[in-house]
């Protein structure tokens, strides 16, 4: 396995099975991983604002510092390297709401609201993710099998599945929703 | 088996979000057909056939409450799936609804992966 | 008619509801913020849903104008350059008849609703008395919600 570590404002994509794409210290960050499981093609994605619009010349530098231009960029130079968008699992870690180098609170929370809003807009669905709390994250991607291992804090590492986790839990009797 | 969805909702908006969540979920889509009230439901009922109904309730002509009591009484259409899309999440309505047949009921707001997942359940289900 | 409910409760609960709609679909977050100026409230973009059922009375939801199309953009995956008209005002109107029925479902959750067909108003001073307001402030604008209970 050779590690490929993505530092904050950065993203990698790898076809190589042999990848791990790792980043670390997700605080009000957030990180995006794709993969598609067929062409075996992976991505990691570390943003950290939500809007390029709040800095059109910083996101000309560096598309991967905010969740729209990183977002889009992750997808296109994954399909650039032959991934199927309509393939992709997409999971989300991050998010949280800790105080950030600006002083800000909520920047958690709206760079998650930017990621989902960024994925929306490109016609992706979001298998799995492990986003807010006061935590901070480490994640890492397994280019071979898809494995998407998120650490909280000092806790243990989890995994985040590759598809919703409801699919497998189909309750009888009529099924009732909300958000 | 490729759907044939008949989306009913008095907002074009909505429609279009719902008709986008169908779409990009991979669902085999034989076509999206659209109507703006129970009304209009009824009428594309009779000239069309239909594998599953998501329909809203508020509605101008013909609520969703209505439309689904005119299809349960329907030798044609009682036994079409229909899950309900809507805002009414309270307890005498989502009764009601599930008592005229509604397979599922959706709260609005939802995001796009909570409809796909209700989807998934419906369709998967003997439809 | 329920007893128990209150126009406050009734603000709060729709104030609440607009936080979780804006959020869920629309990937928006609220801030509350103190009313907006009188002269900014009449160049929003509001509607009108009425309801009855358990409760009896009116909402109105009044939208920045550039929060309308952001809100647009983002509830149909396009860019705000590309929305049209029509579709704002559709979009706004759904967002209204989210929020007001969100709202009376969790304050009335054991009572039938019954919500009017939403409709764009004009300025927000035509709006009768009785209203109980909130204002919520994203970074793409102000919406303004209003409540009146008979």
């Amino acid at each position: 396995m050779s590690t490929v570590v993505i530092g904050i404002s950065d993203c990698q994509v790898t076809d190589r099975p042999e990848s791990e794409l790792v980043t670390y210290a997700l605080g009000s960050c957030i990180a995006v991983s794709v993969w598609d499981p067929l062409r075996r093609i992976g991505g990691l994605l570390h943003f950290m604002l939500p809007e390029s619009s709040m800095d059109s010349q910083r996101a000309m530098a560096n598309p991967w510092m905010f969740a729209d231009t990183g977002i889009d960029g992750l997808v296109k130079t994954a399909a650039g390297m032959g991934a199927e968008r309509k393939r992709l699992v997409v999971r989300l870690a991050g998010g949280a709401q800790v105080l950030d180098p600006q002083g800000v609170f909520s920047i958690g929370k709206r760079n998650y609201q930017a990621a989902r809003k960024a994925l929306w807009k490109l016609g992706i669905f979001i298998a799995s993710e492990a986003v807010g709390g006061e935590v901070s994250r480490t994640v890492r991607l397994n280019n071979q099998d898809g494995r998407f291992r998120v650490r909280e804090g000092n806790g243990a590492e989890k995994e985040l599945p590759l598809h919703a986790q409801t699919r497998k839990e189909v309750a009888s009797g009529v099924p009732s929703f909300a958000g | 088996m490729a759907y044939r969805v008949l989306l009913v909702d008095d907002s074009p908006a909505m429609r279009a979000f719902i008709r986008r969540v169908i779409v990009l979920s991979g669902f085999e889509l034989d076509a999206c057909i659209e109507a703006g009230d129970g009304a209009e439901a009824l009428e594309r009922l009779g000239r069309e056939k239909v594998d599953v109904i998501l329909t809203d309730i508020n509605m101008p002509r013909m609520d969703g409450e209505e439309l689904m009591r005119q299809l349960s009484q329907s030798p044609d259409f009682r036994d079409i799936p229909a899950v309900v899309v809507s805002t009414d999440s309270t307890r005498p309505r989502i009764l009601r609804m599930i008592g005229l047949g509604a397979q599922g009921y959706i709260a609005k707001p939802f995001s796009p992966e909570s409809l796909r997942e209700a989807l998934e359940k419906v369709l998967g289900c003997g439809v | 008619m329920s007893t128990t409910v209150t126009p406050a409760d009734l603000a709060a609960a729709v104030a609440g509801a607009a936080g979780a709609v804006l959020e869920t679909m629309f990937f928006a977050e609220l801030e509350p913020c103190p009313p907006v100026e009188e002269e900014e409230r009449l160049r929003m973009m509001a509607v009108r849903v009425g309801f009855d059922g358990g409760l009896r009375g009116e909402f109105r939801i009044g939208f920045a104008e550039r929060l309308a199309r952001a809100l647009t953009a983002a509830f149909l995956g396009t860019d705000e350059n590309d929305v049209t008209e029509t579709e704002v005002d559709q979009v706004i109107r759904e967002t209204a008849n989210m929020i007001c029925g969100a709202a009376l479902s969790r304050i009335e959750a054991d009572e039938d609703m019954r919500l009017e067909t939403p409709a764009l108003t004009g300025a927000s001073a035509e709006e009768p008395g009785g209203f109980l307001h909130a204002c919520f402030v994203t970074p793409d604008g102000s919406i303004c919600t209003g409540v009146r209970i008979e």
